[in-house]
């Protein structure tokens, strides 16, 4: 620290706390909390002007967030993505785009993740329950947002997604605008499948009281075609952000959109999702070529120009939509040509490798070299898997039996070592509907830690590809278990979130039946606008639930269990959450959609 | 022995180890050389302060010094304000004036260890207090206009269900 300072300060023997020079005020508030900055902030205008620097914020953003491992939104930016390094989740650059961020964008979202946090934290004082009845619990996490509308009346949402929140440059505080908007994405199927893009307005400036209105930005709706599957990009800035496919007049497609800051659906090519198998027989000396139609395929992972889809049995295709290079990752049937029914869940670009989860299996591919198809001459539509093309074959795997749900995500030990690889945590739900089995049920977390002994072949000593290890060590091994209730469920979705919150519904308990009011869940249940209604549902209601498994948001041993709100309906049909804002979307059966910010 | 002098014109006749916890005293000394006879002036520094940080000095005398680029984790630890060892705790307990000096001082001879030990005792006083209550403790003069205090108090609220 050099500090040019004027003598005559040091030289006055009446030195008070505001005329240390400015340098070392700054250094002072980076021994406070974020609450105590704001206080010391409303004392003088000297102490204002010192808070409004962007570096005070950094530094609070630094010691408060980002070294603790709490959830802040972070953007991956399409060049830390790379071209062909498939670990999306490469966060080398993500620090910097808070350097990006103006001074009051960064402020109000480092106190808006401080608040988060806390609630997070915050642990229920079961003492003063027990002893004081006329204590009355408050939700740690009462959403302070709750914004609801109607896609269209009774046709039932049968998907719903954050895409992105975009932040409106004409932040300005008196003209009432709003400070970012939330673009969520509903798909509805009515007589046709409707995809809908809405623009949910948010002021984060105290003008609470205006009740936000979501506005239709962008619709499509291909006449007779039926979605099969979708995926959004999770990058900023993208080109692709948004892969669907869909069935039309017995073709198979799957088109890419760029969806606009405005929200708009903007196509930018279709992919054909149903590749094919060509194989070489070679018979007296002449070459024939097989063409055998693989399945069809639906996009899992969309990350930079790398899009992933699976087909419901056993194969995966990774496809770079700009250049046509594509690899296929296949694992084989349990029985030579029988194939069952798995579909995919969710495809993870991880380290060095890629993680296909499936309903009833887990396979861990090598990261796949991508070949352009074909050469013309064998005239071969774009999209066939070239003579002797090597097919990938998993380097290891592991069966969780039949899942309802599962949620991947890569946990990184340290935020500051963007570098190292990340375990992967593996959120699992067992399929509930099984009768024959007892009314307890549980969700389980997995972890995959990397194999220290791995080689990274980038960095190998050119040594044969035999030298390559698996980069992770399997079988998962189960750290945690929560306990649930079995029950019908509409939705059977999870999402587990890098910083350890994960999301669940839990189904309305049959066998009580309301007879009894006692949960496996501290009743932290939201009591909502709906008046008494939900409150008295009590046990055959659904509810949203929320896990915080140990690390940074739980200090303990144990799995911390919340209920965010409960749905009397029980019609719950799709749900969206994202930890890094602390904001969930809903969808049910009746149209409604209805976004919470915890 | 390294003789300094104070802005008083006052001289302290100091071990080398203990004076070299001044990064600024240190980078001096490796300039002049080892035999100057020349005592050190510190122009910014008066004599009861220097006396108190020579004190500091004396008791943490051999701790090895933080490296110019801490690594990340050790960052980490010193930034909680909370932890200030007991010698430390009963060092700094001197009045409000004194202790201002004694940060002043500590930054000015870049004495890393002893600016945070100041800084995190003014964090301390200043912990969970609201706006009014940090005034009266450091006597500060509440110059905002009304309008201006009522809309940064809006701006600043903390509100806990948010």
């Amino acid at each position: 620290m050099n500090i040019t300072y004027s003598a005559r300060v040091a030289g006055m023997f009446s030195t008070k706390l505001l005329e240390l020079p400015e340098d070392i005020l700054v250094y002072l508030l980076t021994f406070l909390c974020v609450p105590d900055i704001l206080s010391v902030r409303q004392t003088c205008k000297r102490f204002n002007e010192t808070a409004n620097l962007t570096i005070v914020w950094i530094n609070a953003w630094e010691t408060q967030i980002f070294r603790k491992g709490y959830p802040f939104p972070l953007t991956i930016s399409p060049e830390a993505v790379g071209k062909c390094g498939i670990e999306a989740h490469n966060r080398s650059s993500t620090a910097l785009s808070i350097q990006h961020m103006s001074r009051v964008e960064l402020e109000q979202r480092t106190r808006h993740a401080y608040r988060l946090a806390k609630k997070w934290l915050y642990e229920y004082p079961v003492q003063k329950f027990l002893h004081d009845s006329t204590f009355i619990p408050l939700s740690p996490l009462l959403p302070h947002r709750d914004i609801q509308w109607v896609v269209s009346p009774s046709i039932s949402i049968t998907d719903v997604r954050f895409v992105r929140s975009v932040r409106c440059s004409t932040s300005n505080l008196d003209a009432g605008t709003a400070d970012e908007s939330i673009l969520v994405l509903t798909v509805s199927k009515g007589i046709w499948s409707v995809i809908t893009i809405w623009d949910v307005p948010i002021f984060l400036h105290g003008s609470d009281k205006i009740q936000p209105q979501p506005r239709k930005r962008a619709e499509w709706s291909p006449k007779g075609g039926l979605f099969a599957g979708l995926c959004l990009s999770r990058d900023s800035g993208s080109e692709a952000d948004l892969a669907v496919s869909v069935v039309c007049e017995g073709r198979h497609e799957i088109v890419l959109f760029n969806i606009s800051d405005a929200g708009e659906l903007l196509p930018i090519c279709t992919v054909p999702s149903v590749p094919m198998r060509a194989s070489t027989l070679t018979e007296e000396d002449t070459l024939h070529i097989q063409l055998q139609t693989m399945q069809p395929m639906k996009p899992m992972t969309l990350s930079g120009h790398l899009l992933a889809m699976s087909d419901d049995t056993a194969s995966t295709v990774i496809y770079n939509w700009k250049t046509g290079a594509f690899a296929v990752l296949e694992h084989e049937e349990d029985e030579a040509g029988v194939w069952k029914h798995d579909h995919a869940i969710q495809v993870v670009f991880a380290y060095r490798s890629i993680l296909v989860v499936r309903a009833r299996s887990l396979h861990l591919f090598p990261e796949p070299e991508l070949c352009l198809a074909s050469p013309s001459s064998l005239g071969l539509t774009d999209f066939t898997t070239a003579p002797g093309l090597h097919i990938y074959s998993p380097l290891a795997n592991h069966s969780f039996g039949w899942v309802d749900g599962v949620s991947v995500v890569p946990v990184y030990p340290d935020p500051s070592i963007s570098s190292q690889p990340g375990t992967l945590k593996i959120l699992v739900r067992l399929q509930s509907d099984n009768p024959w089995t007892a009314n307890e049920h549980s969700l389980d977390l997995y972890e995959l830690s990397v194999n220290p002994n791995f080689v990274d072949p980038a960095f190998g000593h050119g040594e044969s590809i035999t030298a390559i290890q698996c980069p992770y060590l399997f079988p998962p091994i189960c750290t945690t278990r929560v306990s649930s209730t079995r029950g019908p469920l509409r939705c059977t979705d999870l999402v587990l979130g890098q910083c350890g919150t994960a999301i669940w519904v839990k189904p309305g308990d049959r066998a009580l039946h309301g007879l009894l009011t006692s949960d496996v869940y501290v009743d932290y249940t939201y009591i909502a606008r709906l008046g008494g209604l939900e409150a008295s549902g009590g046990g055959v209601t659904e509810s949203l639930v929320a896990g915080i498994f140990p690390g940074p948001l739980n200090p303990g041993e144990e799995v911390r269990t919340r209920k965010i709100c409960t749905n009397i309906s029980n019609n719950w049909t799709a749900f969206d959450y994202d930890e890094a804002i602390g904001r969930l979307v809903l969808g049910d059966a009746a149209g409604c959609v209805r976004v919470l910010e915890l | 022995m390294i003789v300094v002098k104070t802005s008083d014109n006052e001289t302290f006749t100091v071990d080398r180890e203990v004076v070299e916890r001044s990064v600024l005293i240190k980078n001096m000394l490796d300039d002049i050389g080892e035999n100057s006879e020349q005592a050190i002036p510190l122009p910014n520094v008066n004599s009861s302060v220097l006396k108190k940080v020579l004190e500091y000095c004396e008791h943490h005398r051999g701790e090895p010094l933080p490296a110019a680029d801490a690594d990340t984790s050790q960052e980490d630890t010193r930034k909680r304000s909370t932890d200030i060892s007991e010698w430390d705790q009963k060092f700094i307990t001197v009045d409000q004036e004194m202790l201002f000096e004694i940060i002043l001082a500590a930054n000015y001879l870049d004495i890393k260890s002893l600016l945070d030990v100041g800084c995190k005792t003014v964090a301390n006083m200043i912990k969970g207090k609201t706006p009014e209550e940090i005034r009266k403790l450091f006597n500060i003069v509440n110059d905002f206009t009304p309008e201006e205090e009522a809309q940064i108090k809006k701006e600043n609220e903390w509100a806990e269900d948010r």
